[in-house]
């Protein structure tokens, strides 16, 4: 194993990990495109396309490329990938946890989920970088600034542990505690499932946070480095409330697993034939975790069954999975009834929706579809399978099923036209 | 000057002599006699697990054959086994649990099982080969406990108390379950992280093994990580080895889970390690837990000898090996109290940690008897000792083995046999859940529910719906959930007649639910009506 990763360093060259950044990024790209499904995944990217914010109209001024403007993701997360590489050489003079570092920062999701689609965390990640590479005040500064103009959510956070890493020893738990919540307040928190083992695109990886955390406790005894440890522990527990910090807390994981693997290699050990085995599970679990998070990120809506779907709505108001608004807006052109924010902008709305998700009566449901001018249903297979309904006539499951007031125009994902949309 | 001289100035002649020829004597004396001796005792021993083990083997084995057929949940055994032995891979998707659904579960010991069946008769391997992977438990609890002791009258007691421990006797007796195949494999484990810097790839050899075998391995590695964190708060010294022995078992374990069990995960996360048992039969099994039922499951005597070693742990002799194993322990406590684990899955593991642990705490209790005026009760108190844990643990333990409510019945066999002749391909059929893989099996129709909640999205729904079609007074009631279902036919046998005293509509309306077979015990209703449709 020890030959291995000296073997392995021997490739740690700067062609090398652009050649890798660019599998990774693409890979998904072409299965999505084998597949038929649109270029660009994600339903946040759609978001992105048709926002208002700094980022939104960087893309909007790239309108002309299509689908292909993914492709500038890919190209922004390949000079991510480039400014890693200087900044691994920056970090440490160990060749081996340099190549450790650069291939952590490669295979950890939020890179693969990040590159591979449009975010402002697309641009985010490589001036956050960038910040750190500068030794100047004036260009840390400025590149300070544009980070916070363009991504705020992933901006605050770091700028807030930047400043308290810089901090008096006796006031920075104090700052620490009042500012994560401030933190949260400003970019309204969600609850996100933290890890990618659980099904969460771009979320942590188990293996390397475990990793990391291993060599945070080992490093707890040296004071100097505590603050740190706090902060990234910090991170780690308010990540799932926050999904700004996956990234923060997945990019601040990356050097102290590298150094614990670099350390495990390097020590003797005395149970000897645990060192092969344990860096090879390492290696495999690696392993492992990039295939699935390649399939998730290529699996990733919108697929090419629901943009068939959605093209047959022709406008009007679609009940549907709020998650899936911004797809709805760009392929249909109908109006999505719910967004992510419905239920906490308008409490009453997600009310009705509720109500009639469990209408069996056409006498319930007709009254609600005729308020919010509702013609089109979407139904996906989640939400058959437990999402909204348990069985197979389920509230308005068995209206669909029986009533003639609804026509099923199309099956994976169903989508179903109401009285409304034929006037 | 000679150089020999002072040899002679120290010592006379016939002194050298007498020395030498001492010396000569123990030489030629350590090869034969005093070895000769150790190994008497070795072999005494040995000879006396290796007898009680087949002792235990052939009470099992009576008790298990005194029932004709093997029980419930052997019969997933003999689906993965028909499955393995004609595909070469286990029957990962069923198209007759739940009426179709994806299993998530380690293979390992469905393998041994469909290795069995190439030489013996399905039935007897079933029996059989659980019998056997329990009764390893036997010397393996003597060797754990002789690690912790080096007394092997105390340590042959411990065995003594691994075989006939309620909880353990009763495991595997008359079912197929994979536990029966981790509890040896776990304690091998145990044995050889307990002498871990003497062999430490035996110990990483049987941690693989574990991991293939069963999610046991995460109870392993918290209660190293506990173990770890006692010797931290006791500042005793945390050794390497510890360190890394725990290191590679949390990759293995992290690694090879979600290999196995990636679905499982995303469908019900942290909840995987309860099996996602639907919160009904949670709530129906930690309802009766109480300590008087751990004291029965474990036994009384196990129960006090282990908590004796427990008490000369922390306050006397601080022995790490025993504080490993009490780590386990302890564990296993906190995750049932957790109900993050199943209730049987925690008595047993209770039982095999005290059954150890009674070593320990036998011979301290001998040791601290051996102070006072009472020295000569020791053999006595011994036997003593004997008698009682045969009348509190060994009884009841047999009594439970013998219960036949754990086995289909020849009626219910019959019933289910009448079901695969006489119904259609496509017949859903509605029963208790613990019968789902005998039908299964059987009479190889979809059903509604069996014991298997891993990757099912909404168990608690199914269980309640089968509660309320068999005890609902409405017929309307019924017949919504035969429509919801899909329905044809409905078993009535001991297992519903045991969970529901009193039947509802689907016995006093006959129209809609005629009888199609009865016998002595069971009897299969159809469903005649539906909701829209009037009648089939």
């Amino acid at each position: 194993m020890k030959i291995l990763l000296a073997r392995l360093a021997r490739l740690y060259q700067l062609p090398y990990t652009l050649l890798a950044a660019a599998l990774l990024l693409l890979s998904p790209l072409l299965q999505r495109s084998f597949a038929g499904s649109p270029l660009i995944p994600a339903p946040e990217s759609y978001a992105a396309l048709a926002g208002k914010g700094v980022y939104s109209l960087l893309l909007n001024a790239l309108a002309s490329l299509g689908d292909m403007v993914v492709l500038v993701s890919v190209l922004i997360g390949l000079a991510s990938a480039a400014l890693a590489h200087i900044l691994a050489a920056r970090f440490t003079k160990n060749k081996e946890t340099r190549m450790l570092l650069v291939i952590l920062f490669l295979i950890s999701p939020f890179f693969v989920a990040t590159f591979t689609r449009l975010a402002p965390e697309t641009l985010g990640i490589p001036l956050l970088l960038l910040c750190l590479l500068f030794k100047r005040r004036l260009a840390r500064g400025l590149t300070a600034l544009v980070l916070a103009l363009v991504n705020p959510a992933l901006a605050l956070p770091a700028l807030i542990a930047l400043l308290f890493l810089k901090q008096d020893k006796r006031s920075w738990l104090p700052g620490i505690v009042a500012a994560i919540p401030l933190a949260l307040l400003v970019t309204r928190p969600s609850y996100t499932t933290p890890l990618l083992e659980l099904g969460t695109v771009g979320g942590l990886s188990f293996i390397i946070v475990t990793l990391a955390l291993i060599e945070a406790a080992l490093r707890w005894r040296d004071a100097s480095q505590r603050r740190a440890i706090v902060l990234f522990v910090l991170a780690l527990l308010v990540a799932p409330w926050h999904p700004s910090l996956f990234i923060l807390a997945g990019l601040a994981s990356i050097p102290l697993a590298a150094q614990l693997i670099t350390r495990l290699d390097r020590r003797t050990w005395i149970v000897a034939d645990a060192r092969p085995l344990t860096l090879l599970l390492i290696g495999c679990s690696l392993l492992f975790l990039l295939l699935v998070h390649e399939g998730m990120v290529a699996a990733q809506e919108p697929s090419l069954n629901t943009v068939r779907t959605l093209v047959l709505a022709r406008g009007g108001v679609m009940l549907a999975p709020p998650e899936l608004a911004p797809i709805i807006s760009h392929f249909s052109g109908a109006q999505p009834l719910l967004d992510k924010r419905s239920c906490t902008l308008k409490p009453s709305l997600c009310l009705d929706v509720t109500t009639l998700y469990d209408a069996r009566r056409l006498a319930d449901a007709q009254p609600i579809i005729q308020r919010y001018g509702i013609t089109s249903l979407l139904i996906t297979k989640e939400m058959r399978e437990g999402g909204v309904w348990r069985y197979d006539e389920d509230g308005l499951l068995f209206l669909l099923a029986h009533s003639d007031s609804f026509l099923k125009v199309s099956d994976a994902p169903e989508l179903w036209l109401t009285n409304e949309s034929r006037g | 000057m000679s150089r020999h001289k002072p040899y002679k100035s120290r010592t006379n002649s016939s002194a050298l002599h007498k020395r030498a020829g001492n010396t000569a004597a123990k030489l030629s004396a350590k090869p034969f006699a005093k070895p000769h001796v150790k190994l008497q005792a070795k072999h005494r021993y040995a000879i006396a697990v290796v007898v009680l083990t087949l002792l235990v083997l052939a009470l099992r084995l009576a008790v298990s054959f005194e029932v004709a057929q093997p029980g419930y949940e052997s019969y997933f055994a003999l689906i993965q086994a028909e499955s393995i032995r004609e595909t070469g891979l286990p029957r990962y998707d069923d198209p007759y649990s739940y009426q179709g659904r994806r299993y998530a579960f380690d293979p390992a010991f469905y393998y041994v099982i469909s290795l069995a069946t190439l030489f013996l008769p399905e039935t007897l391997a079933v029996k059989l080969l659980p019998n056997l992977f329990m009764v390893l438990l036997i010397p393996l609890v003597y060797l754990l406990s002789h690690a912790l002791t080096k007394k092997r009258g105390v340590s042959f007691l411990a065995a003594f108390f691994a075989s006939f421990s309620p909880a353990l006797f009763t495991l595997g007796i008359n079912q197929a379950t994979p536990l029966s195949f981790a509890l040896p494999l776990l304690a091998a484990t145990l044995l050889a992280l307990v002498e871990l810097e003497e062999h430490s790839v035996r110990a990483l050899i049987f941690t693989a093994l574990l991991t293939l075998v069963s999610p046991l391995v995460w109870l392993l590695l918290f209660a190293e990580v506990a173990y770890l964190l006692i010797l931290a708060a006791e500042k005793l010294k945390v050794t390497v080895a510890d360190l890394e022995v725990a290191l590679v078992t949390l990759l293995m374990a992290a690694w090879y889970t979600l290999l196995t069990y990636k679905q499982a995960l995303f469908m019900h996360g942290i909840d995987i390690l309860a099996q996602s048992l639907p919160e009904t039969v949670r709530t129906a099994t930690f309802e009766h837990f109480t300590f008087l039922a751990m004291l029965y499951a474990v036994g009384v005597i196990p129960l006090a000898m282990g908590s004796l070693a427990l008490y000369y742990t922390t306050f006397e002799q601080r022995s790490r090996k025993v504080l490993f194993i009490a780590s386990l322990g302890l564990i296993t406590l906190l995750a049932a109290v957790l109900v993050l684990i199943p209730l049987e899955l925690a008595l047993v593991l209770l039982s095999l940690v005290f059954a150890i642990l009674a070593g320990p705490g036998l011979h301290g209790g001998l040791l601290q008897l051996r102070k006072t005026k009472f020295e000569c009760f020791t053999i006595p108190l011994s036997i003593l000792i004997i008698i009682f844990f045969l009348l509190t643990s060994f009884l009841p333990g047999l009594v439970t083995g013998l219960y036949p409510g754990s086995s289909p019945t020849p009626s219910e066999l019959n019933a289910i046999a009448w079901i695969r002749n006489s119904t259609s391909e496509d017949s859903v059929i509605a029963a208790s859940p613990k019968t789902g893989f005998l039908i299964n099996h059987v009479a190889q129709r979809a059903y509604l529910a069996d014991e298997a909640y891993l990757l099912i999205a909404n168990p608690d729904e199914v269980l309640a719906d089968i509660d309320e079609l068999y005890t609902t007074p409405r017929t309307v009631a019924a017949i919504t959930l035969t429509d919801k279902y899909g329905v044809t036919d409905i078993l009535v046998g001991p297992q519903v007649n045991q969970r529901y005293p009193e039947l509802g509509a689907i016995i006093t309306d006959t129209q809609c639910f005629p009888r199609l077979y009865m016998n002595a015990q069971v009897f299969v209703l159809g469903v005649n009506c539906t909701l829209f449709g009037g009648g089939r």
